[in-house]
């Protein structure tokens, strides 16, 4: 009898965790961000941002980065000028990563202006290794007067899952 | 004969583990997978080998409680995202990645923990066997490839080591404890039920290297006081009014709901939240080193400040506290000019409402220089790698 209540009293609270997970992967107003939590076998991060060609009178902002975001500031002066950045990612985990989206989306009221290219990261990302992909923004060449918007914020998500 | 046996394992595990260490560095896919063949090894010796099963007191009592508790934990953990916010679980669903993940994750698990029942309730009187293999498998269970990967940051280093290593080290203590004290088994029911949900469910709850560390400190701890709890009035029971008590109640219930409050405060889930001051700016209000707590504002709020008032506003990655000297008003955008108190000039960009994190409330002195000191060693770290 008393095993019975046992049974029960587990069985109802995993109905209740269940529940409460499957609320919050449908719930519409949850926001779900990508970004790695840490874990004892996984481990993929941003390890390093930093300028690796400047065109024109461009001038490079001091990038920033954490393990899941990384964050640039650039200074485009006329038409033309342009500022690549470089992304790494590394696999320090010992889980084989696989790429499962790239998003880059562009933030409201952002100058036309300036344009925006990126390349995607390794499709695959073996546990130990590296990757890195470049975001280059530029002042388009076409504009003959200076705009009357001069920022635009873009933001990209590079989401990794386990490689099956 | 059977000492020698015993001893055998022991040294087995041990080298071992001095090789998966060196591999570790090597070629860590490798690694995962011969340690799993190991441990495969290590079950089927210890089942073939041993007959007898210890069970003290009643495992069905600890049996039914480690269940329970188990999925409080992962009750808890999982709701912990409607605070944190959730995020994708990156564990792979497909059934060839369930499968390695129960190879490569789990197996280990099963067999470490198998190890420690064996050779733990072998050796009961022996405390210095229980903490030496208590160690050889906390050793076992740091990924070595991980830990050194991290160093060359000294912040990300930090955050792993409080993240992982500390948590890895406390459940360690408390898995051996469980051991001596009852079956494998229960110890087996905590580890895989919070594994097995984290591999197997879609979404996790996305928790920053602070609240990872202090949830895996004080789980066990808790889970430890229970246990001893429970165990000591089952002695109680069976030692009559002459048992002596030797479980202090209160203490306990004061350093857990302490350290539970402090978290909490720390992650700002209260309505109120300290800061660490990194400058002399505001003397002599507060100085370097000190904690100031600041009082979150609503919009609404935020409307009612005044010149005079010192807030905490951020800008970029900084955090500063600063007196208001002017409000600007202009045309439906309001903007605060600040000065440190301490300082000849105001400061030179102004504060927007969205900017503001709070108002101050009061301050305690050089309790925070431990920070301080933490910000310097990690900012001069920052400062290198950005000039390089």
């Amino acid at each position: 009898m008393k095993n019975g209540k046992n049974i029960l009293i587990a069985g109802l609270l995993v109905a209740i965790m269940v529940m409460s997970v499957g609320y919050a992967a449908f719930a519409s107003q949850l926001n779900l961000n990508g970004t790695t939590t840490i874990d004892g076998e996984w481990d993929v991060e941003i390890t390093a941002i930093k300028a690796s060609n400047v065109t024109g009178d461009a001038v490079a902002g001091t990038p920033s980065y954490t393990a899941s975001t990384a964050t640039f500031n650039a200074t485009l002066k006329k038409p033309g000028d342009a500022i690549t950045y470089t992304v790494t990612v590394e696999n320090k985990g010992n889980i084989d990563a696989k790429l499962n989206d790239t998003v880059f989306t562009e933030g409201a009221n952002g100058s036309p202006a300036i344009v925006y290219t990126h390349t995607d990261p390794a499709a695959t990302l073996a546990a130990g290794d590296s990757t890195t992909f470049t975001v280059t923004t530029t002042y388009d060449a076409s504009y003959t007067e200076t705009p009357a918007i001069t920022t635009k914020t873009i933001t990209g998500l590079i989401e990794y899952v386990q490689a099956d | 004969m059977r000492y020698v046996k015993r001893k055998e394992l022991i040294l087995i595990v041990t080298l071992f583990l001095l090789l998966q260490v060196i591999l570790q560095i090597f070629n860590v896919r490798l690694v995962t997978q011969i340690n799993s063949v190991f441990w495969i090894l290590i079950i089927y010796y210890l089942y073939r080998n041993s007959k007898n099963n210890y069970t003290r007191l009643s495992s069905r009592f600890y049996l039914d409680k480690m269940v329970i508790i188990s999925i409080l934990y992962i009750l808890i953990y999982f709701n912990l995202g409607f605070v944190f916010g959730f995020s994708k679980s990156h564990f792979s669903h497909t059934f060839s990645g369930i499968l390695s993940n129960f190879f490569e994750i789990i197996i280990p698990i099963i067999g470490i923990e198998y190890f420690r029942n064996i050779v733990i309730n072998k050796n009961r009187s022996n405390k210095l066997i229980i903490w030496l293999v208590t160690i050889i498998l906390i050793l076992f269970e740091i990924k070595f490839n991980m830990l050194l990967s991290n160093f060359d940051n000294k912040e990300q280093f930090f955050k792993y080591i409080c993240s992982i290593i500390f948590p890895l080290i406390a459940n360690s203590i408390l898995y051996s404890y469980l051991t001596l004290k009852g079956p494998c088994i229960i110890v087996l029911v905590f580890r895989l039920l919070e594994r097995v949900s984290i591999l197997l469910l879609p979404i996790v709850p996305s928790l920053d290297w602070f609240m990872t560390g202090a949830l895996g400190i004080i789980t066990p701890v808790l889970i430890y006081l229970l246990i001893k709890y429970k165990l000591s009035k089952q002695e109680a029971y069976y030692k009559g009014r002459t048992g002596k008590k030797d479980f202090n109640k209160v203490s306990y219930v004061i350093a857990i709901t302490l350290s539970v409050f402090v978290v909490s405060f720390m992650l700002g889930l209260f309505k109120y939240e300290p800061i660490a001051i990194l400058s002399d700016s505001m003397v002599p209000t507060y100085s370097r080193g000190d904690i100031v707590v600041y009082e979150k504002l609503s919009s609404e709020e935020l409307k009612n400040i005044r010149v005079g008032e010192i807030i905490v506003y951020k800008i970029g990655n900084q955090n500063i506290a600063h007196r208001i000297i002017n409000v600007d008003k202009g045309l439906g955008s309001v903007f605060y000019q600040t000065m440190g108190d301490n300082n000849n000039d105001p400061d030179l960009r102004k504060v927007t409402p969205d900017q503001i994190m709070g108002v101050y409330v009061f301050s305690m002195r050089y309790i925070g220089f431990p920070s301080v000191w933490l910000n310097d060693y990690f900012s001069e770290e920052k400062a290198k790698v950005e000039t390089k």
